[in-house]
Parts: structure tokens; C-alpha cells; sequence
């Protein structure tokens, strides 16, 4: 409802209905910031809700654990579900030896969740729906599992790269086809973060523009903005659903990506 | 597409890092131990109550198994019991019938002999008199006086054969 007047603004603003659905994912600088060696660390609205997302996050999870009682209250509750969700997921995904990385994933998990989350907030900036974000995040789950197949097996890591119980012939088409798909993993990843959430903000984005057409035109084409309304009102519901999803799918990969380092089975 | 701007690919970057290890440490040291910590310490406390509970069960299970034993016992004890008590009844009963038994043959002995006393005196003064009176009758019959002797033979002889 209220990203509908955000589009009646806009529309208006635009002095017309060309409403653009991709304004939403602009950044722009709130505080210049002076370059640090040469690179610029402007604090923008991406900063400002990757900022929020990590106040709430910490503060929802320190105080959910500030006075524990055996029964847990509701934020206790919360906390300590949370805590155990992404504990069996490792667990069940990358076995007890993952439980090592427990706080990364949990972390990992916890700011999709979050920004994917807060992007639902109407005004509010999705920091997931940048490529660049999501591609750094996978781009250190890549990195994080490699690093652990190295540290952990050394060269035979590479074995990762050989199936087994192949016959010999098909070997190297198999190893250039595991490495691609290894190779790929940061990219599969964060594509699927980043097109969801901006695909789904843009599709909420582009009913509301129907909505405040059917408006704007007046009389008795008013009251055809019902549909695109009742639609915004269902795929909201959605987006609620495919924020947690999102977050879940990044994670449980992680666990399985994991998985792999940890004890290299095909 | 603005996600594709090269120009906010730097601030973006700096940011992500400079939240995310921030939510890294605020998580991984204030608030994922402590959580952890009550996780733990509910675990600990339900694996207490439950090694407890069995504890528990345990020793009622021993208790029950005590008494039963003790049960048994005392009913053998009583059968034990009831079992001397009949013995010790049945052998004063036959000692106090063979008593009685004593008694009363000794009596019975007793009563015999006076029987057969009183028998042996009555036979002897019938026999007496018989004699008195056969001596008095032949004296009458024959008017003369028979001897004592001859009196006496016939007479034992005639009760002998007669007996």
C-alpha cells in the first residue's frame, strides 16, 4: 500500500505515470566522504541500510540473550531458534566439523535476512539487490571454502575436481566441466540473491505504477486499481516469503559448499 | 539498471565489509556465546533432571524389589512357624493319649485282678460251702460222719466237672 503512494508520488513528481520502477535501487550519496587511497568510501542509502541492518540484528540478538531464563521469553525465543535453525543446518549439511564456522554462517545468514527483510520496509533501500553486494558475499563464501579445502587437504582438494568411478577417457572433459561449475558457484550465488529481490521489488513497483495509472485517469477507470492493488497485496506476501527464502537458500549453499571442503565426497 | 553503475561499486564494497565484520563481532562475541551458553545449559539441566529421574526410578525399583524379598521371607518364616507349633500340638496330643491310654490299661488290669479275686474267693466259699453242706447232707442220709478229705475231693472233682 504505501509503496503505491510511493508510486503516486513519483508519478506525480514525473508529472505523469511513467513511474520507473528501477529508481528504488538507485544509490546516491547521503555523506561525501573524502576518498581513502583513492577509493570512494561515500556513506550512501546502500551504507545507511546495511548500517541499520546490523543495528537491528545486533541489538535483536544481544538483548535476546541479556537475561536468559530457563524458559525462554519471546525475544529469548527468537534468538535461541534462530541459533539453533542455522545450527542444524550446518550440522545437518556439512556435519559437526562446520560447526567451526558457525559464526560466519550465522552472520552470513543473519544480514541477508536482515537487509533482504528491511528491504520490505516501504522508502527503504534493499541492500541485497545489488549484484555487487551479493557477489562479494559469495565471493567470500568462495573464498572461505576454498581457503578450508586447501588448509584442510591440502593439494588433495584438487581431487574435489576428479569424480570417481569415471572411466578414464571422460576424465577430462568431466574435470574441466567440475572445475566450471566450482568456479561458477559465486556467481550462481549471488545471481539468485540479487534477481529475486530485485525482480520481486520490481514487479511490486510496476503494479503500484498501474495502480496510480488507474487513478490518475479518474471517474470510473478509478476503480479498476482494485486489481493491481489486490495483486500488490498478494506478491507482498510473496516477498515476505522469498526474503526469508532467499536468506535460507545463500546459507544452506554456504553449508553444502562447506560440506565439500570439509570432506571432499562426491 | 542502476545496479550495473561502476561508480557505487566502491562505497558499496566498503561498507558491506566494514558492516559485515561488524555484525561478525557483535555476533560472534557478545551475542552468539551467550546464547550458545543458555542452549548449553538447558541441555545440561534437562540430562540432569533426566539422569536424576533414573536415579530415582532406580531405587524405587530396588525398594520394590526389597520388599518382595522381605515378604517372601516372612512368609516362610510363618509357614515355618505354624509348621512347628502343629508338630510340637500333635506330639504332646500323642503323649498325653498314650498317658491316658497307660492309665486306664493299668486300671483296667487292676479292676481284672479284683475281678478274679472276688471270683477265686466266691468259688472258694461256694466250694466251702458245698462241702459244709454235702458233708452235712451225707451225715443226715447216712447218719455217720464222713471224712473231711473225702468230702473235700469229691466235691472239687464234682465242681471240676461240672465247671
Amino acid at each position: 500500500m504505501a509503496s503505491k503512494s510511493h508510486g503516486e508520488v513519483n508519478g506525480q513528481d514525473a508529472g505523469g505515470f511513467n513511474v520507473d520502477p528501477m529508481h528504488q535501487f538507485e544509490v546516491h550519496a547521503i555523506y561525501d566522504l573524502p576518498p581513502v587511497a583513492g577509493i570512494d568510501v561515500s556513506f550512501t542509502n546502500s551504507s545507511l541500510w546495511m548500517m541499520i541492518a546490523v543495528t537491528a540484528a545486533s541489538l535483536l540478538f544481544i538483548f535476546s540473550a541479556r537475561k536468559p531464563t530457563l524458559v525462554p521469553s519471546r525475544l529469548q525465543s527468537f534468538g535461541e531458534l534462530t541459533y539453533e535453525f542455522v545450527a542444524n543446518m550446518i550440522r545437518d549439511n556439512a556435519g559437526k566439523e562446520g560447526m567451526k564456522y558457525f559464526p560466519f554462517v550465522f552472520t552470513l545468514f543473519v544480514f541477508v535476512l536482515f537487509c533482504n527483510m528491511l528491504g520490505m520496509i516501504p522508502y527503504s533501500f534493499t541492500v541485497t539487490s545489488h549484484l555487487i553486494v551479493t557477489f562479494a558475499l559469495a565471493s567470500a563464501v568462495f573464498f572461505l571454502v576454498t581457503g578450508v579445502g586447501f588448509i584442510r587437504h591440502g593439494v588433495g582438494f584438487l581431487k574435489l575436481f576428479v569424480p570417481s568411478g569415471i572411466p578414464v577417457a571422460l576424465l577430462p572433459l568431466l574435470v574441466v566441466i567440475e572445475l566450471i561449475s566450482y568456479l561458477t558457484r559465486p556467481v550462481s550465488l549471488s545471481v539468485r540473491l540479487f534477481a529475486n529481490m530485485m525482480a520481486g521489488h520490481t514487479m511490486l513497483k510496476v503494479f503500484g505504477g498501474f495502480a496510480v495509472a488507474f487513478l490518475s485517469a479518474g471517474g470510473v477507470m478509478s476503480a479498476g486499481a482494485i486489481a493491481p492493488v489486490a495483486m500488490m497485496v498478494a506478491f507482498t506476501g510473496l516477498e515476505f516469503l522469498i526474503a526469508f527464502l532467499q536468506a535460507y537458500v545463500f546459507t544452506i549453499l554456504t553449508c553444502i559448499y562447506l560440506n565439500d571442503a570439509i570432506h571432499l565426497d562426491h | 539498471m542502476p545496479q550495473l553503475d561502476p561508480a557505487f561499486f566502491a562505497p558499496q564494497l566498503v561498507w558491506l565489509f566494514i558492516s559485515f565484520i561488524a555484525l561478525y563481532f557483535l555476533l560472534g562475541s557478545f551475542a552468539l556465546p551467550k546464547i550458545g551458553g543458555v542452549i548449553k545449559a538447558r541441555q545440561d539441566r534437562l540430562d540432569d533432571d533426566l539422569s536424576q529421574a533414573e536415579t530415582f526410578r532406580q531405587e524405587a525399583e530396588q525398594a520394590m524389589a526389597d520388599y518382595e524379598t522381605a515378604l517372601a521371607e516372612a512368609r516362610s518364616k510363618a509357614a515355618e512357624i505354624i509348621q512347628e507349633v502343629r508338630d510340637a500340638t500333635a506330639a504332646e496330643l500323642a503323649k498325653k493319649e498314650a498317658e491316658l491310654e497307660e492309665k486306664l490299661s493299668a486300671q483296667a488290669a487292676e479292676a481284672e485282678g479284683r475281678i478274679q479275686a472276688s471270683r477265686v474267693a466266691a468259688l472258694t466259699g461256694i466250694q466251702e460251702t458245698a462241702e459244709a453242706v454235702v458233708a452235712e447232707i451225707v451225715q443226715i442220709t447216712i447218719g455217720q460222719e464222713v471224712k473231711e478229705d473225702a468230702v473235700k475231693k469229691a466235691v472239687s472233682e464234682e465242681m471240676n466237672n461240672r465247671r
